[in-house]
């Protein structure tokens, strides 16, 4: 067992209260299940509604994937490159959105020359709201994630995610009823997920991305988010 | 009715330095959310620390004159770069220092400690808080 592992079941231990963003004992962390004495699963984060909505209807944005994360072989980069350079060899001809930068940056540079496809090495997050409301679908096939600011962001502007299985991703799919769970990260399973989608009708199309909004409006509000930490402060108050 | 004192109804969140500012909008938004639930929420981190407010701002929604924010005053190697292993250890140990400092400063401010980010590298002042008989919520 590695010194790190010990260190987190030891701070489980000691702890008087675990949160989790994760509701569904079925996703959570096996550490935080079997060491933790009182498990709350209150701790899913905001998102600034106002902010990150859908301003425009999914069938009239300008890209039709996107890949936005640090460009590294843990956020399944050379995976996404590798499904979408089979779209294109099978005559799919989708616009690309690639945002952010990291040590795969020159193979990103590379790989998109001969693609339709637009690179933005950084994207300031008070821009981010109008990037993803000029995406249709986010890929994001992870090797290992909690549960992604940038999922929940794309949701709440309807924008419809496949994304691995990894984490708090296959609880977040589920719970929203949108999007694709990828098996595993790899080549074939990111190309069959996009053909999917990119040769869906555009009112299901329509409606993934609705579900998605419906979503994050009803669990990741503030109000929603202090109502949870509410709870968390209750039971802190029943142990002093 | 039993009535709170405003350090029962202060809490702290630790954070070990991370060398990327994105964690610190997550921390941002956590704080955001605490800052409407209690009277007082202190933040103690470090190395990107100068961005934190910047960040609560671009969130606009925290309840800004409930949070305080402690340097730690300790930064991490930045990750791209080569750094020997001496001097990655010693900033280590510095971290872990300022934390335990940090601890017993400000100690009486709070009753509860939520464990944030790099939690397996709090054990130090996780025992410390323990000792202390605070309470101690892990993220």
């Amino acid at each position: 067992m590695k010194i790190s592992t010990i260190a987190w079941i030891l701070a489980i231990k000691f702890a008087d209260i675990v949160i989790s963003e994760v509701s569904n004992p079925l996703y959570e962390d096996p550490i935080k299940l079997r060491h933790a004495r009182l498990r709350l699963p209150i701790a899913l984060r905001f998102i600034d509604l106002d902010r990150f909505k859908i301003i425009k209807s999914i069938n009239e944005r300008a890209y039709d994937i996107a890949f936005i994360a640090r460009l590294e072989p843990e956020k399944g980069f050379p995976e996404f490159i590798c499904g979408i350079k089979l779209l294109y060899k099978e005559g799919l001809r989708p616009r690309i959105l690639v945002g952010g930068s990291g040590s795969l940056l020159s193979l990103a540079e590379k790989a998109l020359k001969n693609l339709d496809a637009k690179l933005l090495k950084y994207i300031p997050h008070e821009e981010m709201p109008n990037v993803l409301n000029d995406v249709k679908i986010l890929v994001l096939p992870s090797k290992r994630e909690g549960v992604p600011t940038i999922l929940l962001e794309a949701l709440a502007c309807g924008v419809i995610p496949i994304a691995s299985k990894v984490g708090g991703i296959p609880w977040l799919l589920k719970t929203a009823r949108t999007g694709i769970l990828l098996d595993k990260p790899s080549c074939s399973s990111v190309y069959q997920a996009l053909e999917s989608l990119l040769t869906l009708e555009p009112q299901l199309l329509e409606e993934m991305s609705r579900r998605g909004r419906v979503f994050v409006e009803k669990c990741l509000s503030l109000n929603s988010a202090i109502n949870r930490y509410w709870i968390l402060k209750e039971h802190v108050y029943l142990r002093i | 009715m039993k009535k709170r004192s405003i350090s029962s109804d202060t809490i702290a969140v630790f954070s070990f330095p991370l060398p990327s500012p994105s964690n610190y909008a997550l921390l941002a938004n956590l704080v955001t959310i605490l800052s409407h639930v209690y009277s007082r929420a202190i933040i103690v981190t470090g190395n990107f620390i100068s961005t934190l407010p910047h960040v609560i701002d671009d969130l606009r929604l925290a309840n800004k004159s409930n949070i305080l924010i402690y340097d730690l005053r300790a930064k991490l190697p930045v990750r791209d770069k080569y750094v020997p292993l001496t001097i990655k250890l010693l900033t280590y140990i510095k971290i872990q220092l300022n934390l335990i400092a940090a601890t017993i400063k400000l100690c009486n401010m709070f009753e509860i400690a939520l464990l944030f980010i790099g939690i397996p590298h709090m054990l130090p002042i996780i025992l410390l808080l323990r000792l202390m008989r605070k309470r101690i919520i892990v993220y």
